[in-house]
């Protein structure tokens, strides 16, 4: 399930409802929670303002999803991310991922979140208390770690 | 996975004559133009959100984007500005063609 929304979530009903959803076929539950924290690092951050194109980033983040199922093992997948304007301490994004096993937890759950950053279609402006306002530059390192998620399953996905 | 349907426009009207050629007609713009999409920083720069543009025939995204810088050079270089073709991701060799929604945008920064 995925769901974009300018609403917080509780991090704890969620993973609930994916053990509810998941129950008896999952040994193992690998949660991302992502925060708002300073960006600018010579400044303070006073909010964030995250843009989103509706539609695209559900499919994106769907797609994400579906990728992960192909390469591992995953009983249930959930990502919440929200967009508007957050604050420092803020939640921003949720990834669940069940498995049958926790290796397959762990990579599918790290794949989706290192995968979203470089895809998802959000962008984020931050605001400092200065009053300046920038929109973030995607990292190099980000766009980095998702080509080697690729690279590792290429040409074909693995099978389970 | 999950496919993407391309957009059905709802002006198109097709009239099939007794024993003779469909004929398709043709009413609005929308068979002959995209609808472009611009986010963040590129929207900031470019002054608006969405507007329509004429493509009479399909384009590569590398030749659109050069009439895009054209047209807004406040957008230069638009090398690095990444294209989405129907809500998918598109490398700029792939074809934009009419009737299209492409989106115009900075690397992403979600997460």
């Amino acid at each position: 399930m995925v769901l974009v929304q300018p609403d917080d979530f509780d991090s704890a009903a969620l993973l609930a409802a994916l053990r509810e959803r998941s129950a008896g076929k999952a040994g193992a539950v690998v949660t991302f929670t992502g925060y708002v924290r300073d960006y600018a690092q010579d400044a303070a951050t006073q909010s964030l303002f995250l843009e989103h194109y509706p539609g695209m980033c559900e499919r994106e983040i769907e797609d994400l999803c579906e990728t992960a199922r192909q390469r591992w093992e995953v009983a249930e997948c959930l990502v919440v991310h929200r967009y508007g304007e957050l604050h420092n301490g803020e939640q921003i994004v949720f990834v669940a991922v069940a498995s049958a096993h926790r290796g397959d937890a762990f990579r599918a759950c790290e794949y989706i979140i290192d995968a979203l950053k470089t895809r998802a279609p959000f962008w984020k402006r931050e605001t400092l208390s200065s009053g300046d306002r920038f929109w973030v530059q995607q990292r190099e390192a980000d766009a980095e770690k998702t080509q080697q998620w690729d690279d590792t399953h290429a040409p074909a996905a693995h099978g389970k | 996975m999950l496919r993407r349907a391309r957009p059905c426009w709802p002006s198109t009207v097709s009239l099939a004559p007794p024993g003779g050629n469909i004929v398709t007609h043709t009413t609005t713009t929308p068979t002959s133009s995209i609808k472009v999409l611009y986010f963040a920083q590129v929207a900031e720069l470019a002054g608006l959100r969405e507007e329509r543009w004429p493509l009479p025939k399909p384009v590569t995204g590398t030749d659109w984007l050069s009439g895009l810088e054209a047209r807004y050079p406040q957008l230069a270089p638009v090398s690095r500005l990444k294209l989405a073709i129907n809500q998918t991701h598109a490398p700029h060799t792939s074809l934009i063609r009419p009737g299209d929604e492409v989106a115009v945008f900075e690397p992403v920064t979600g997460g």
